[in-house]
């Protein structure tokens, strides 16, 4: 019998449904802006970002309008070369020979395709280069229709010259949006929460004079604060992994809370845990899964007793292949050496806090007198410091043994003991403590 | 201390005049949800103001009154108008509970008037859950609740946080502060909770919501009531029709704050109204021999047809 083939080719529909299925349409945006961010780097000739930097992003401009009929995100972060356009930038998937480019996140040549293919069938890329080393000015466009390009046997796409855009950069805009996207996009909510997550994700770039702009706003960089006193310094170190510079920082961002009820003071405010940041950009945040230490391997799981902590690692590679990210870049790849190494430190830090919050239950008084006179210093102004200091509690040496009670009460039941108490403003825990006292005393119990 | 308002509802002109408002709107809705046929559940407490407006005015037989406290369940079991008022001693929680998981109480649509004495807290957002997780096609939300500085949060920072925990991204991280000043809250707050229901709507329970009614008004504390319509797909048309009217009254340009009038000055006022050109001026007002605060005279006029005339009566 002849030899014959067998066709193993993808088809364009499987392809599609497969990329965009696994991922979100906020992930998907932000993927965008991580391909302006990236042309702003190759502008500024590739610069190793670490938080001490003085890197300026204050040229560069990201401007995102999202409404009912249409999505838009235009850089002026230099533009596409002809030639990244014809071999990389529209191929699906890193090409073999592309040579990454230096303290990028961007791996798998894959967002830019994924992002449209989510959100709508008219696409249209229109890119002004104005030159670079031997790379010739460009203006060009490429237009993609879904329906049509799914419909035609080749996979590429057609690329035509366009009148250059006012400034070297990059303009992208969806239209015919699918009627779910359509929906997001006309939702408040999910506009509110996409600038929320700009502003914590980029802050690295925004707090250095980036401007992202959502329908017309600019975002303001979310301020990592840590607090800083006698008794109190947070830890940082640097160091390096498998070539991978870690940073750490790791502190107080906020007192303790004295309420462990997980309904008072939570919430979806809670910035909280640990922060893992990969050449400049947030990839995890606020966690307190395993992911970051609590619970793995017999370590404590979160609780909101651990409330105040916040850490922040930072993995920077000249490589993004050395980074310990997902494909989607909003997780951790957790099998990964480098980050299993530095976890270990991680641990050790949260070990620290841990031990503190179970100490100062002793005696809060002492603790919050302790802590009272912190202040809030900027992320990039926090001291070296290899260990993180925390108040030494005179109570914790010479501790009693003791128990805690937890008992779930009516938020009315206890605001009205509260008042019975003679202090309206006296919190559920402060109730919970003077209850027992009363009954203890009025019951003998202490002549027993 | 009482858990209801230990004044009576029917004394006090801006509820009176906010309870005709809403029941003026649900009347003009019922000609697309024919609303005769729903199930009204409500906070009666001992007066049933609302109760006694969705019977006569609707044509609502079917009624659930919700009473937390044991007395005042009492009371109100003694003081129910109607035969077919029920008055159960429960939480808001657990009879909403009980109406999402009773096949009968689906069967029709609900016109709810959630009328809690708190400002938005956890329960508040909950009950509001329950509701648009469940309630048939064709239901109505209304929520009142106390809009003060003081019942919102602490402070302009403390508001923002509150909203952002109650409601998530209805407002951004960063929205400015001077949004959150006290006078402000009653629009702020509609616009939050109508955005916080239309998201929940769009994204879990997968239905439409149409805003129907933001009224704030003045009853003792600043006080916000507001809520839509849970159409079904094909309600929905319908009812957009019903509220963008321009006589749709769910959405009073200004709130409902009249002055207190004594029977001598309302009587002298109903005498030159309806005014040809629409309203009256401080000049109307100073030939007929008295005056009233800025602004109060233009309340009035809009809403003098609901103001109330009350006169002692000796049982």
């Amino acid at each position: 019998m002849d030899q014959k083939h067998v066709s193993g080719a993808p088809t364009k529909a499987f392809f599609i449904h497969t990329i965009t299925k696994d991922i979100t349409l906020q992930d998907c945006i932000l993927d965008l802006v991580d391909n302006s961010l990236d042309g702003a780097a190759r502008e500024l000739g590739h610069p190793e970002p670490h938080l001490a930097d003085k890197i300026d992003y204050s040229r560069f401009r990201v401007q995102i309008t999202l409404a009912r009929d249409g999505f838009k995100i235009v850089d002026n972060c230099g533009g596409i070369s002809l030639d990244d356009a014809v071999n990389y930038a529209f191929t699906f998937g890193a090409v073999d020979n592309d040579k990454p480019e230096e303290f990028s996140i961007g791996l798998y040549g894959i967002g830019m395709k994924r992002a449209v293919f989510k959100m709508g069938k008219v696409v249209s890329i229109t890119s002004r280069f104005d030159g670079r080393g031997d790379d010739p000015p460009a203006s060009f466009r490429v237009p993609i229709n879904v329906l049509r390009w799914r419909k035609r046997a080749s996979w590429d796409f057609d690329l035509e010259e366009a009148d250059p855009l006012p400034e070297p950069g990059v303009s992208l805009e969806v239209r015919e949006l699918y009627d779910s996207i359509s929906k997001e996009f006309d939702d408040p909510t999910f506009i509110n929460a996409l600038r929320a997550t700009i502003a914590r994700d980029y802050t690295q770039f925004l707090s250095r004079g980036l401007v992202i702009e959502v329908n017309g706003r600019a975002v303001r960089a979310h301020e990592f604060n840590f607090l800083v006193s006698d008794h109190i310094k947070p830890f940082r170190q640097e160091f390096k992994l498998h070539g991978v510079a870690v940073e750490i920082v790791a502190g107080l961002a906020a007192k303790p809370s004295d309420s462990y009820d997980p309904d008072e003071g939570g919430g979806s405010e809670d910035r909280s845990g640990w922060y893992v940041i990969c050449n400049g950009r947030i990839v995890l945040a606020a966690d307190k899964s395993e992911l970051s230490g609590w619970g793995y391997q017999g370590a404590a799981r979160w609780h909101p007793q651990y409330r105040g902590f916040v850490g922040l690692i930072l993995f920077t590679a000249k490589d993004a292949a050395a980074l310990p990210l997902t494909s989607t870049k909003r997780s951790i790849d957790f099998e990964r050496d480098v980050y299993r190494r530095a976890l270990v430190r991680m641990m050790e830090i949260s070990r620290a806090w841990i031990d503190y919050t179970n100490q100062r239950k002793a005696d809060v008084q002492e603790a919050a007198q302790l802590e009272g006179s912190a202040k809030p210093v900027a992320l990039a102004a926090v001291a070296k410091s290899p260990t993180l200091v925390l108040p030494k509690l005179k109570a914790a040496a010479a501790r009693p043994r003791t128990v805690t009670i937890q008992y779930p009460k009516a938020p009315e039941e206890v605001r009205a003991l509260a008042i019975a108490f003679g202090d309206a403003g006296l919190s559920a825990r402060e109730v919970g403590i003077r209850s027992f006292d009363f009954a203890f005393r009025e019951l003998g119990a202490d002549r027993s | 201390m009482y858990n209801f308002d230990p004044i009576n509802y029917s004394l006090r002109p801006n509820k009176v005049i906010q309870r005709q408002v809403a029941f003026d709107g649900l009347s003009m809705l019922s000609s697309v949800l024919n609303l005769a046929r729903a199930k009204y559940v409500g906070f009666g407490s001992i007066w049933f103001a609302d109760f006694i407006l969705a019977h006569k005015r609707l044509g609502i037989s079917d009624m659930l009154s919700v009473e937390l406290d044991e007395i005042t369940y009492k009371r109100a079991k003694f003081n129910a108008p109607f035969r077919t008022i029920k008055v159960v001693h429960s939480h808001s929680s657990a009879a909403l509970d009980q109406l999402a998981g009773s096949a009968a109480a689906r069967r029709k649509p609900w016109v709810l008037w959630l009328d809690y004495l708190s400002g938005p807290t956890p329960d508040v957002k909950a009950d509001i859950d329950r509701v648009v997780d469940n309630a048939p096609y064709g239901s109505v939300l209304l929520v009142t609740i106390n809009v003060t500085g003081g019942s919102v949060g602490k402070g302009l920072e403390g508001r923002r946080t509150r909203i952002r925990e109650l409601f998530g991204d209805v407002v951004a991280a960063d929205a400015p502060l001077i949004d959150f000043e006290e006078a402000k809250l009653p629009k702020l707050l509609a616009e939050c909770i109508h955005t916080y229901i239309a998201s929940r709507c769009q994204r879990l329970a997968q239905r439409p919501y149409v805003p129907a009614f933001s009224m704030p008004y003045r009853d003792n504390a600043q006080m916000l009531t507001l809520g839509g319509v849970l159409p079904s797909a094909r309600q929905e048309r319908g009812v957009r029709t019903v509220t963008e009217r321009p006589d749709w009254p769910g959405f009073p340009s200004v709130p409902i704050e009249t002055p207190p009038l004594t029977a001598k000055e309302l009587t002298a006022l109903q005498r030159v109204l309806p005014s040809s050109n629409g309203g009256l001026t401080d000049g109307d007002l100073a030939r007929l021999g008295f005056a009233l605060e800025p602004g109060m005279l233009d309340v009035y006029c809009a809403h003098y047809r609901r103001y109330p005339s009350f006169f002692q009566v000796v049982a």
